[in-house]
Protein backbone atom coordinates (compact mmCIF):
# COMPACT_ATOMS: atom_id res chain seq x y z
CA UNK A 1 0.00 0.00 0.00
CA UNK A 2 2.65 2.71 0.78
CA UNK A 3 3.81 2.85 -2.45
CA UNK A 4 4.23 6.82 -2.71
CA UNK A 5 8.38 7.12 -1.67
CA UNK A 6 10.79 7.62 -4.43
CA UNK A 7 12.23 4.49 -5.77
CA UNK A 8 15.68 6.04 -5.15
CA UNK A 9 15.35 6.40 -1.41
CA UNK A 10 14.65 3.19 -1.04
CA UNK A 11 18.33 1.46 -1.25
CA UNK A 12 20.53 4.04 0.90
CA UNK A 13 17.61 3.98 3.33
CA UNK A 14 18.64 0.31 3.91
CA UNK A 15 21.76 0.62 4.27
CA UNK A 16 21.32 3.83 6.36
CA UNK A 17 19.17 1.61 8.23
CA UNK A 18 21.30 -1.62 9.16
CA UNK A 19 23.87 0.99 9.76
CA UNK A 20 22.19 2.76 12.55
CA UNK A 21 20.38 -0.39 13.83
CA UNK A 22 22.30 -0.37 17.07
CA UNK A 23 21.09 2.86 18.60
CA UNK A 24 17.84 1.36 18.75
CA UNK A 25 16.58 -0.85 21.40
CA UNK A 26 15.37 -4.63 20.60
CA UNK A 27 12.01 -4.20 20.90
CA UNK A 28 12.22 -0.84 18.79
CA UNK A 29 13.84 -2.81 16.18
CA UNK A 30 11.35 -5.60 15.83
CA UNK A 31 8.87 -2.87 15.29
CA UNK A 32 11.05 -0.72 13.06
CA UNK A 33 11.61 -4.29 10.92
CA UNK A 34 8.28 -4.57 10.71
CA UNK A 35 7.92 -0.76 9.19
CA UNK A 36 10.85 -0.76 7.14
CA UNK A 37 9.25 -4.32 5.49
CA UNK A 38 6.12 -2.63 4.69
CA UNK A 39 7.59 0.34 3.11
CA UNK A 40 9.69 -1.81 0.89
CA UNK A 41 6.64 -4.17 0.18
CA UNK A 42 5.18 -1.98 -2.69
CA UNK A 43 8.17 -2.18 -4.49
CA UNK A 44 8.33 -5.34 -5.62
CA UNK A 45 4.79 -6.97 -4.42
CA UNK A 46 1.93 -7.16 -7.09
CA UNK A 47 -1.38 -7.96 -5.56
CA UNK A 48 -4.99 -7.06 -6.20
CA UNK A 49 -7.79 -7.07 -3.94
CA UNK A 50 -11.28 -5.06 -1.98
CA UNK A 51 -10.16 -2.23 0.23
CA UNK A 52 -13.00 -1.00 2.58
CA UNK A 53 -12.56 2.37 3.59
CA UNK A 54 -14.30 4.01 6.22
CA UNK A 55 -14.34 7.74 7.30
CA UNK A 56 -16.97 9.91 9.35
CA UNK A 57 -19.08 6.91 9.58
CA UNK A 58 -19.21 6.08 5.89
CA UNK A 59 -17.96 3.33 4.34
CA UNK A 60 -16.83 2.64 0.46
CA UNK A 61 -15.21 -0.46 -0.68
CA UNK A 62 -12.85 0.05 -3.89
CA UNK A 63 -10.86 -2.66 -5.97
CA UNK A 64 -7.45 -2.28 -5.30
CA UNK A 65 -4.69 -3.24 -7.95
CA UNK A 66 -0.98 -2.78 -7.29
CA UNK A 67 2.00 -3.57 -9.76
CA UNK A 68 5.77 -2.87 -9.33
CA UNK A 69 8.16 -3.93 -11.47
CA UNK A 70 11.27 -2.80 -13.49
CA UNK A 71 9.19 -0.91 -15.64
CA UNK A 72 7.47 1.13 -12.71
CA UNK A 73 4.58 1.04 -10.47
CA UNK A 74 1.27 1.12 -11.31
CA UNK A 75 -1.95 1.43 -9.42
CA UNK A 76 -5.93 1.35 -9.91
CA UNK A 77 -8.43 1.99 -7.36
CA UNK A 78 -11.95 1.90 -8.61
CA UNK A 79 -15.59 2.05 -6.49
CA UNK A 80 -17.18 -0.76 -6.22
CA UNK A 81 -20.47 0.85 -4.92
CA UNK A 82 -22.46 3.30 -6.46
CA UNK A 83 -20.74 6.09 -9.24
CA UNK A 84 -17.65 4.21 -10.36
CA UNK A 85 -15.31 6.58 -9.63
CA UNK A 86 -11.18 5.56 -10.33
CA UNK A 87 -7.78 6.42 -10.06
CA UNK A 88 -5.55 5.63 -12.38
CA UNK A 89 -2.06 6.13 -11.43
CA UNK A 90 1.37 5.20 -13.09
CA UNK A 91 4.55 6.20 -10.96
CA UNK A 92 3.66 10.40 -10.11
CA UNK A 93 0.93 10.33 -13.37
CA UNK A 94 -2.00 10.41 -11.74
CA UNK A 95 -5.43 10.39 -13.40
CA UNK A 96 -8.86 10.57 -11.70
CA UNK A 97 -12.13 9.63 -13.47
CA UNK A 98 -15.32 11.12 -12.00
CA UNK A 99 -18.18 9.24 -14.75
CA UNK A 100 -20.66 11.18 -12.45
CA UNK A 101 -19.58 14.51 -13.63
CA UNK A 102 -17.86 13.65 -16.63
CA UNK A 103 -14.42 14.88 -15.77
CA UNK A 104 -11.35 13.71 -15.79
CA UNK A 105 -8.19 14.77 -13.44
CA UNK A 106 -4.84 14.49 -14.38
CA UNK A 107 -2.35 15.18 -11.99
CA UNK A 108 1.56 14.63 -11.58
CA UNK A 109 2.77 14.09 -7.58
CA UNK A 110 6.09 15.65 -6.44
CA UNK A 111 8.20 13.58 -4.66
CA UNK A 112 11.27 15.57 -4.71
CA UNK A 113 11.94 17.73 -1.23
CA UNK A 114 8.97 16.07 0.90
CA UNK A 115 9.97 15.00 4.14
CA UNK A 116 10.28 10.97 3.46
CA UNK A 117 9.36 9.38 6.25
CA UNK A 118 11.15 6.30 5.10
CA UNK A 119 13.79 8.11 5.72
CA UNK A 120 13.00 8.73 9.66
CA UNK A 121 11.73 5.56 10.21
CA UNK A 122 15.17 4.15 8.97
CA UNK A 123 17.71 6.63 10.63
CA UNK A 124 18.74 7.87 13.84
CA UNK A 125 15.48 9.70 13.30
CA UNK A 126 13.58 6.62 14.92
CA UNK A 127 14.89 7.46 17.95
CA UNK A 128 13.83 11.34 17.71
CA UNK A 129 10.32 9.82 16.46
CA UNK A 130 10.27 7.59 19.64
CA UNK A 131 10.76 11.22 21.52
CA UNK A 132 7.17 12.02 20.38
CA UNK A 133 5.17 8.50 19.51
CA UNK A 134 5.56 5.58 21.11
CA UNK A 135 6.10 2.33 18.98
CA UNK A 136 4.25 -1.23 20.19
CA UNK A 137 4.55 -4.10 18.52
CA UNK A 138 1.40 -6.19 19.24
CA UNK A 139 -0.35 -9.24 18.72
CA UNK A 140 -1.30 -11.09 15.65
CA UNK A 141 -4.48 -10.55 14.16
CA UNK A 142 -6.02 -12.27 10.62
CA UNK A 143 -7.08 -9.72 8.20
CA UNK A 144 -8.53 -10.08 5.10
CA UNK A 145 -7.93 -14.21 5.90
CA UNK A 146 -4.38 -13.70 6.64
CA UNK A 147 -1.87 -13.34 9.38
CA UNK A 148 -1.16 -9.49 10.33
CA UNK A 149 1.06 -7.81 12.55
CA UNK A 150 -0.44 -5.10 14.89
CA UNK A 151 1.87 -1.94 15.00
CA UNK A 152 0.38 0.47 17.34
CA UNK A 153 2.28 4.43 16.72
CA UNK A 154 0.68 6.57 19.81
CA UNK A 155 1.48 9.82 20.31
CA UNK A 156 2.76 10.68 23.63
CA UNK A 157 0.44 14.12 23.87
CA UNK A 158 -2.30 15.70 22.43
CA UNK A 159 -0.49 17.72 19.76
CA UNK A 160 -0.43 14.63 16.76
CA UNK A 161 -2.77 11.64 15.71
CA UNK A 162 -1.95 8.00 16.75
CA UNK A 163 -2.29 5.13 13.94
CA UNK A 164 -2.58 1.50 14.34
CA UNK A 165 -1.48 -1.29 11.23
CA UNK A 166 -1.77 -4.27 10.37
CA UNK A 167 0.85 -5.63 8.52
CA UNK A 168 0.87 -8.99 6.34
CA UNK A 169 3.05 -11.54 8.14
CA UNK A 170 4.42 -12.99 5.34
CA UNK A 171 4.52 -10.05 2.23
CA UNK A 172 4.44 -7.11 4.54
CA UNK A 173 1.93 -5.53 2.69
CA UNK A 174 -0.17 -2.99 4.81
CA UNK A 175 -3.72 -4.81 5.25
CA UNK A 176 -5.29 -2.49 7.53
CA UNK A 177 -4.64 1.29 8.97
CA UNK A 178 -6.59 3.09 11.28
CA UNK A 179 -5.80 6.66 12.30
CA UNK A 180 -6.47 7.66 15.68
CA UNK A 181 -7.69 11.09 17.62
CA UNK A 182 -6.38 12.15 21.05
CA UNK A 183 -8.57 9.55 22.36
CA UNK A 184 -7.41 6.86 20.48
CA UNK A 185 -10.51 6.55 18.33
CA UNK A 186 -10.53 5.68 14.70
CA UNK A 187 -11.04 8.58 12.69
CA UNK A 188 -10.08 6.84 9.44
CA UNK A 189 -10.18 3.14 8.58
CA UNK A 190 -9.02 1.49 5.42
CA UNK A 191 -9.11 -2.12 5.45
CA UNK A 192 -8.48 -5.07 2.87
CA UNK A 193 -11.74 -7.50 3.00
CA UNK A 194 -9.72 -9.64 0.86
CA UNK A 195 -6.39 -9.74 -1.64
CA UNK A 196 -4.31 -12.15 -3.26
CA UNK A 197 -0.54 -11.51 -4.23
CA UNK A 198 -0.07 -12.60 -7.32
CA UNK A 199 3.22 -13.48 -9.78
CA UNK A 200 1.93 -10.89 -12.38
CA UNK A 201 -0.72 -8.40 -12.95
CA UNK A 202 -2.65 -9.10 -16.37
CA UNK A 203 -2.11 -5.43 -18.46
CA UNK A 204 -6.57 -5.70 -18.82
CA UNK A 205 -6.83 -5.37 -14.68
CA UNK A 206 -4.92 -2.07 -15.21
CA UNK A 207 -6.65 -0.60 -17.61
CA UNK A 208 -9.49 2.19 -16.82
CA UNK A 209 -12.33 1.00 -16.97
CA UNK A 210 -13.69 4.53 -18.35
CA UNK A 211 -12.27 5.59 -21.62
CA UNK A 212 -12.80 9.43 -20.59
CA UNK A 213 -14.31 9.94 -23.95
CA UNK A 214 -16.93 13.28 -23.78
CA UNK A 215 -15.54 13.92 -20.49
CA UNK A 216 -14.00 16.96 -19.42
CA UNK A 217 -10.35 17.12 -18.72
CA UNK A 218 -8.26 18.99 -16.58
CA UNK A 219 -4.60 19.01 -16.15
CA UNK A 220 -3.06 20.48 -12.98
CA UNK A 221 -0.61 22.96 -13.80
CA UNK A 222 2.97 22.40 -13.01
CA UNK A 223 5.02 23.70 -10.39
CA UNK A 224 7.39 25.29 -12.12
CA UNK A 225 6.65 28.77 -10.34
CA UNK A 226 7.49 26.89 -7.32
CA UNK A 227 10.59 29.01 -5.65
CA UNK A 228 12.25 27.78 -2.25
CA UNK A 229 12.34 30.39 0.52
CA UNK A 230 16.11 31.34 2.34
CA UNK A 231 15.00 34.20 4.02
CA UNK A 232 11.55 34.65 5.42
CA UNK A 233 9.62 37.89 6.82
CA UNK A 234 7.89 34.79 8.89
CA UNK A 235 8.83 33.49 11.88
CA UNK A 236 7.15 30.89 13.93
CA UNK A 237 8.16 30.66 17.86
CA UNK A 238 7.85 28.54 19.38
CA UNK A 239 6.87 25.77 17.21
CA UNK A 240 4.59 22.99 18.13
CA UNK A 241 6.94 20.61 20.27
CA UNK A 242 8.42 17.96 17.97
CA UNK A 243 7.57 19.59 14.88
CA UNK A 244 10.53 21.39 12.35
CA UNK A 245 10.09 23.20 9.54
CA UNK A 246 10.69 20.94 6.50
CA UNK A 247 10.43 23.37 4.11
CA UNK A 248 9.73 26.67 2.94
CA UNK A 249 8.60 27.76 -0.51
CA UNK A 250 6.77 30.47 -2.59
CA UNK A 251 3.75 29.19 -5.18
CA UNK A 252 0.80 30.20 -6.32
CA UNK A 253 -2.20 27.94 -4.72
CA UNK A 254 -4.89 26.87 -7.16
CA UNK A 255 -7.19 29.80 -8.12
CA UNK A 256 -5.03 32.40 -6.22
CA UNK A 257 -3.80 35.61 -8.28
CA UNK A 258 -0.93 36.30 -5.78
CA UNK A 259 1.84 33.83 -4.74
CA UNK A 260 1.69 32.03 -1.18
CA UNK A 261 4.75 31.36 1.27
CA UNK A 262 4.31 28.15 1.90
CA UNK A 263 5.78 26.24 4.95
CA UNK A 264 5.60 22.72 5.60
CA UNK A 265 5.90 21.24 9.32
CA UNK A 266 6.86 17.86 10.24
CA UNK A 267 7.15 15.57 12.76
CA UNK A 268 8.38 12.97 10.86
CA UNK A 269 4.89 11.47 10.80
CA UNK A 270 2.34 14.32 10.70
CA UNK A 271 2.89 17.13 8.51
CA UNK A 272 1.32 20.86 8.58
CA UNK A 273 1.35 23.48 5.79
CA UNK A 274 1.32 27.40 7.13
CA UNK A 275 0.20 29.48 3.96
CA UNK A 276 0.86 33.39 4.48
CA UNK A 277 -0.86 35.29 1.47
CA UNK A 278 -1.72 38.71 1.03
CA UNK A 279 -5.20 38.74 1.02
CA UNK A 280 -6.71 40.71 -1.94
CA UNK A 281 -10.04 40.77 -0.82
CA UNK A 282 -10.90 41.55 2.43
CA UNK A 283 -14.27 39.39 1.80
CA UNK A 284 -12.60 36.39 2.03
CA UNK A 285 -10.70 36.68 4.71
CA UNK A 286 -10.86 34.03 7.35
CA UNK A 287 -10.74 33.92 10.92
CA UNK A 288 -10.74 30.80 13.45
CA UNK A 289 -11.09 27.12 13.34
CA UNK A 290 -12.42 24.87 10.82
CA UNK A 291 -12.68 21.08 9.94
CA UNK A 292 -12.92 18.76 7.33
CA UNK A 293 -12.93 15.54 7.26
CA UNK A 294 -9.12 14.68 9.31
CA UNK A 295 -7.78 17.49 8.81
CA UNK A 296 -8.39 20.52 10.81
CA UNK A 297 -7.50 24.42 9.50
CA UNK A 298 -7.15 27.71 11.39
CA UNK A 299 -6.83 31.00 9.75
CA UNK A 300 -5.73 34.51 11.45
CA UNK A 301 -5.16 37.94 10.05
CA UNK A 302 -1.74 39.75 10.34
CA UNK A 303 -0.41 42.75 8.37
CA UNK A 304 -2.96 42.36 5.84
CA UNK A 305 -1.68 38.87 5.72
CA UNK A 306 -4.02 35.92 5.26
CA UNK A 307 -2.59 33.04 7.46
CA UNK A 308 -3.86 29.31 7.48
CA UNK A 309 -2.84 26.79 9.13
CA UNK A 310 -3.62 23.01 8.07
CA UNK A 311 -3.45 19.48 8.52
CA UNK A 312 -4.43 16.31 9.77
CA UNK A 313 -3.75 16.69 13.60
CA UNK A 314 -5.35 17.76 16.27
CA UNK A 315 -7.90 21.65 16.21
CA UNK A 316 -5.63 22.58 19.20
CA UNK A 317 -2.18 21.58 17.17
CA UNK A 318 -3.42 24.40 14.21
CA UNK A 319 -4.63 26.71 16.83
CA UNK A 320 -1.42 26.80 18.76
CA UNK A 321 0.59 27.09 15.63
CA UNK A 322 -1.47 30.22 14.09
CA UNK A 323 -0.64 31.77 17.20
CA UNK A 324 2.62 31.80 17.58
CA UNK A 325 3.47 33.20 14.17
CA UNK A 326 5.22 36.61 14.08
CA UNK A 327 6.00 38.90 11.48
CA UNK A 328 9.78 39.20 12.37
CA UNK A 329 10.51 42.14 9.80
CA UNK A 330 7.77 43.90 11.59
CA UNK A 331 9.07 44.07 14.45
CA UNK A 332 12.69 44.41 13.54
CA UNK A 333 11.56 47.91 11.70
CA UNK B 1 -47.10 -35.68 -0.69
CA UNK B 2 -43.99 -38.04 0.48
CA UNK B 3 -42.00 -36.54 3.60
CA UNK B 4 -38.56 -37.60 4.36
CA UNK B 5 -38.43 -39.28 7.97
CA UNK B 6 -36.75 -38.22 10.30
CA UNK B 7 -33.78 -40.60 9.87
CA UNK B 8 -33.31 -39.29 6.12
CA UNK B 9 -32.95 -35.91 7.44
CA UNK B 10 -30.40 -36.66 9.75
CA UNK B 11 -28.87 -38.56 7.38
CA UNK B 12 -28.74 -35.32 5.05
CA UNK B 13 -27.28 -33.07 7.25
CA UNK B 14 -24.78 -35.36 8.42
CA UNK B 15 -24.01 -35.58 4.84
CA UNK B 16 -24.68 -39.71 4.54
CA UNK B 17 -26.72 -39.89 1.76
CA UNK B 18 -25.83 -40.88 -1.74
CA UNK B 19 -26.59 -39.16 -5.10
CA UNK B 20 -30.23 -40.37 -5.48
CA UNK B 21 -31.10 -40.26 -2.14
CA UNK B 22 -29.63 -36.70 -1.99
CA UNK B 23 -31.76 -35.34 -4.65
CA UNK B 24 -35.02 -36.65 -3.81
CA UNK B 25 -34.59 -35.58 -0.35
CA UNK B 26 -33.63 -32.14 -0.98
CA UNK B 27 -37.13 -32.17 -3.44
CA UNK B 28 -38.91 -32.78 -0.59
CA UNK B 29 -37.72 -30.68 1.69
CA UNK B 30 -38.20 -27.60 -0.17
CA UNK B 31 -41.79 -28.56 -0.72
CA UNK B 32 -42.64 -29.15 3.22
CA UNK B 33 -42.40 -26.13 5.48
CA UNK B 34 -42.56 -28.34 8.69
CA UNK B 35 -39.61 -30.86 7.24
CA UNK B 36 -37.55 -26.99 6.66
CA UNK B 37 -37.96 -26.51 10.33
CA UNK B 38 -36.49 -29.71 11.20
CA UNK B 39 -34.14 -29.36 9.07
CA UNK B 40 -32.86 -26.57 11.01
CA UNK B 41 -33.07 -27.99 14.04
CA UNK B 42 -31.05 -30.78 13.06
CA UNK B 43 -28.65 -28.14 11.58
CA UNK B 44 -28.36 -25.96 15.14
CA UNK B 45 -27.59 -29.35 16.81
CA UNK B 46 -25.00 -30.28 15.04
CA UNK B 47 -23.48 -26.82 15.32
CA UNK B 48 -23.90 -26.93 19.08
CA UNK B 49 -22.35 -30.62 19.52
CA UNK B 50 -19.32 -29.13 17.61
CA UNK B 51 -19.64 -25.96 19.21
CA UNK B 52 -19.68 -23.90 16.29
CA UNK B 53 -22.67 -21.68 17.40
CA UNK B 54 -21.81 -17.83 17.03
CA UNK B 55 -22.06 -15.74 20.44
CA UNK B 56 -24.91 -14.09 19.62
CA UNK B 57 -27.94 -15.82 17.48
CA UNK B 58 -30.25 -14.24 15.32
CA UNK B 59 -32.92 -16.52 15.42
CA UNK B 60 -35.15 -15.04 12.59
CA UNK B 61 -31.75 -14.60 9.85
CA UNK B 62 -33.08 -17.40 7.92
CA UNK B 63 -36.85 -16.50 7.84
CA UNK B 64 -35.66 -12.58 6.77
CA UNK B 65 -32.93 -14.48 4.28
CA UNK B 66 -35.88 -15.75 2.36
CA UNK B 67 -38.06 -12.64 2.76
CA UNK B 68 -35.48 -10.76 0.83
CA UNK B 69 -35.31 -13.48 -1.29
CA UNK B 70 -38.67 -13.33 -2.58
CA UNK B 71 -38.56 -9.98 -2.71
CA UNK B 72 -36.09 -10.04 -5.35
CA UNK B 73 -37.22 -9.67 -8.74
CA UNK B 74 -38.04 -12.61 -11.16
CA UNK B 75 -35.25 -13.16 -13.39
CA UNK B 76 -36.39 -14.24 -17.19
CA UNK B 77 -34.73 -17.05 -18.05
CA UNK B 78 -34.97 -20.87 -18.84
CA UNK B 79 -36.59 -22.69 -16.41
CA UNK B 80 -34.04 -24.59 -14.09
CA UNK B 81 -33.65 -27.60 -12.71
CA UNK B 82 -34.40 -28.18 -8.79
CA UNK B 83 -31.22 -28.74 -8.23
CA UNK B 84 -29.93 -25.32 -9.63
CA UNK B 85 -32.54 -23.48 -7.73
CA UNK B 86 -30.21 -24.94 -4.53
CA UNK B 87 -27.41 -22.65 -6.29
CA UNK B 88 -29.75 -19.78 -6.43
CA UNK B 89 -30.59 -19.78 -2.46
CA UNK B 90 -27.39 -20.35 -2.05
CA UNK B 91 -26.10 -17.63 -4.26
CA UNK B 92 -28.98 -15.37 -2.57
CA UNK B 93 -27.62 -16.56 0.93
CA UNK B 94 -24.16 -15.40 0.37
CA UNK B 95 -25.38 -12.06 -0.54
CA UNK B 96 -27.21 -11.43 2.42
CA UNK B 97 -24.26 -12.90 4.46
CA UNK B 98 -22.13 -10.36 2.57
CA UNK B 99 -24.51 -7.30 3.35
CA UNK B 100 -24.86 -8.65 7.02
CA UNK B 101 -20.91 -8.47 7.65
CA UNK B 102 -21.38 -4.80 6.26
CA UNK B 103 -24.23 -4.37 8.73
CA UNK B 104 -22.19 -5.75 11.85
CA UNK B 105 -19.27 -2.92 10.32
CA UNK B 106 -22.19 -0.63 12.20
CA UNK B 107 -21.78 2.08 9.76
CA UNK B 108 -24.36 3.86 7.62
CA UNK B 109 -24.03 4.88 4.02
CA UNK B 110 -24.81 8.52 3.34
CA UNK B 111 -23.33 8.72 -0.15
CA UNK B 112 -26.79 9.07 -1.83
CA UNK B 113 -27.90 12.15 -0.45
CA UNK B 114 -24.70 13.42 -0.91
CA UNK B 115 -24.04 12.62 -4.42
CA UNK B 116 -27.78 13.89 -5.60
CA UNK B 117 -26.62 17.05 -3.58
CA UNK B 118 -23.59 17.56 -5.92
CA UNK B 119 -24.29 16.56 -8.92
CA UNK B 120 -23.23 19.27 -11.52
CA UNK B 121 -24.58 20.07 -14.49
CA UNK B 122 -23.24 17.43 -17.35
CA UNK B 123 -20.06 18.73 -19.01
CA UNK B 124 -19.76 17.40 -22.39
CA UNK B 125 -16.73 18.33 -24.31
CA UNK B 126 -14.37 16.98 -26.51
CA UNK B 127 -11.37 14.96 -24.83
CA UNK B 128 -8.27 17.22 -24.91
CA UNK B 129 -5.89 17.62 -22.25
CA UNK B 130 -4.55 21.09 -20.72
CA UNK B 131 -4.74 23.54 -22.66
CA UNK B 132 -8.47 23.60 -22.20
CA UNK B 133 -10.48 24.81 -25.24
CA UNK B 134 -12.61 27.84 -25.23
CA UNK B 135 -15.63 26.04 -25.48
CA UNK B 136 -14.05 23.70 -21.87
CA UNK B 137 -13.10 26.91 -20.52
CA UNK B 138 -16.70 27.86 -20.45
CA UNK B 139 -18.06 24.78 -19.19
CA UNK B 140 -15.59 24.85 -16.53
CA UNK B 141 -16.38 28.08 -15.83
CA UNK B 142 -20.23 27.24 -15.20
CA UNK B 143 -19.81 24.25 -13.19
CA UNK B 144 -17.32 26.05 -11.04
CA UNK B 145 -20.25 28.73 -10.47
CA UNK B 146 -22.51 26.16 -9.70
CA UNK B 147 -20.00 24.11 -7.32
CA UNK B 148 -19.41 27.32 -5.67
CA UNK B 149 -23.55 28.11 -5.21
CA UNK B 150 -22.64 23.84 -3.85
CA UNK B 151 -19.96 24.39 -2.00
CA UNK B 152 -21.33 24.93 1.84
CA UNK B 153 -23.70 22.22 1.30
CA UNK B 154 -20.63 19.84 0.11
CA UNK B 155 -18.80 20.81 3.15
CA UNK B 156 -21.23 21.11 5.77
CA UNK B 157 -22.37 17.49 5.92
CA UNK B 158 -18.61 16.14 6.43
CA UNK B 159 -17.85 18.82 9.52
CA UNK B 160 -21.17 18.43 10.82
CA UNK B 161 -21.63 14.51 11.45
CA UNK B 162 -19.72 12.30 13.43
CA UNK B 163 -16.87 14.80 14.77
CA UNK B 164 -19.97 16.38 16.68
CA UNK B 165 -19.67 16.30 20.48
CA UNK B 166 -16.08 17.02 20.09
CA UNK B 167 -15.90 19.88 18.06
CA UNK B 168 -18.72 22.22 19.07
CA UNK B 169 -16.55 25.16 18.74
CA UNK B 170 -15.98 24.86 15.05
CA UNK B 171 -17.12 26.89 11.94
CA UNK B 172 -18.24 25.56 9.32
CA UNK B 173 -15.56 24.54 6.58
CA UNK B 174 -14.48 27.91 4.78
CA UNK B 175 -14.70 27.99 1.05
CA UNK B 176 -11.69 29.44 0.77
CA UNK B 177 -10.01 26.83 2.75
CA UNK B 178 -10.60 24.56 -0.38
CA UNK B 179 -8.05 25.54 -2.01
CA UNK B 180 -5.26 25.35 0.87
CA UNK B 181 -6.31 21.85 1.67
CA UNK B 182 -5.97 20.71 -1.84
CA UNK B 183 -2.46 22.48 -1.83
CA UNK B 184 -1.74 20.99 1.56
CA UNK B 185 -2.43 17.61 0.17
CA UNK B 186 -0.72 18.32 -2.95
CA UNK B 187 2.70 19.28 -1.49
CA UNK B 188 2.89 17.65 1.85
CA UNK B 189 0.91 14.54 1.73
CA UNK B 190 0.13 12.72 4.48
CA UNK B 191 2.10 10.92 6.80
CA UNK B 192 3.19 8.12 3.85
CA UNK B 193 2.64 4.97 6.34
CA UNK B 194 -0.67 5.19 5.33
CA UNK B 195 0.04 4.49 1.49
CA UNK B 196 -2.61 5.27 -0.62
CA UNK B 197 -5.21 6.19 1.38
CA UNK B 198 -5.17 9.44 -0.01
CA UNK B 199 -6.04 7.80 -3.65
CA UNK B 200 -8.78 6.33 -1.63
CA UNK B 201 -10.29 9.68 -0.29
CA UNK B 202 -10.42 10.73 -3.89
CA UNK B 203 -12.69 7.63 -5.10
CA UNK B 204 -14.57 7.07 -2.00
CA UNK B 205 -15.09 10.67 -1.83
CA UNK B 206 -16.07 12.84 -4.75
CA UNK B 207 -15.95 16.21 -2.71
CA UNK B 208 -12.06 16.62 -2.68
CA UNK B 209 -11.70 16.36 -6.21
CA UNK B 210 -14.91 19.22 -6.64
CA UNK B 211 -12.81 21.01 -4.59
CA UNK B 212 -9.81 21.06 -6.99
CA UNK B 213 -12.22 21.93 -10.00
CA UNK B 214 -13.53 24.82 -8.01
CA UNK B 215 -10.05 26.07 -7.36
CA UNK B 216 -9.20 26.28 -10.79
CA UNK B 217 -11.02 29.47 -11.09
Amino acid sequence: MSSFFSTRLLLPTFIFATCLSGVVQAADQATLNVLMRMQTASQNINYHGTLVFLQNGQVQSMRVVHKADETGRFERLINLNGVAREVVRKDNLVICYMPDSKEVMVSRQKFEGDINVLIQLAGNDFTELQKNYEFTLESMERIAGREARRVLIQPKDNLRYGYRLWVDDKKSILLKSDLLNERGESLEQAMFADIAVVDRIPENLLQPTSTGDGFTWYERESDKNTSMILDSEWKIEPLPKGFTVSSRFRHHILGSSVPSEHWVLSDGLANISVYFEKFTDAQEAFEGVSSMGVANAFGILNEEYQITVIGEVPAGTVEQLAHSVVFASGVEK
Amino acid sequence: MINPSDERLSALVDGELDEQEYQSTVVELLACGENCKTWGRYHLIGDTLKRNLPKGMDYHFSSRVMAALDDEPTVLAPPSPVKSSWGQRAAGLAVAASVAVVAVLGVQLMYQQDEQTLMPPRAQAPTQLSPLSRQQQNIARATQQSLRDNIQTVIQPQSSTTMGDTRKSIKQFHPRLNRYLVDHNQQAPRAAVQGMIPYARIVAYPNSHRILIQAQK
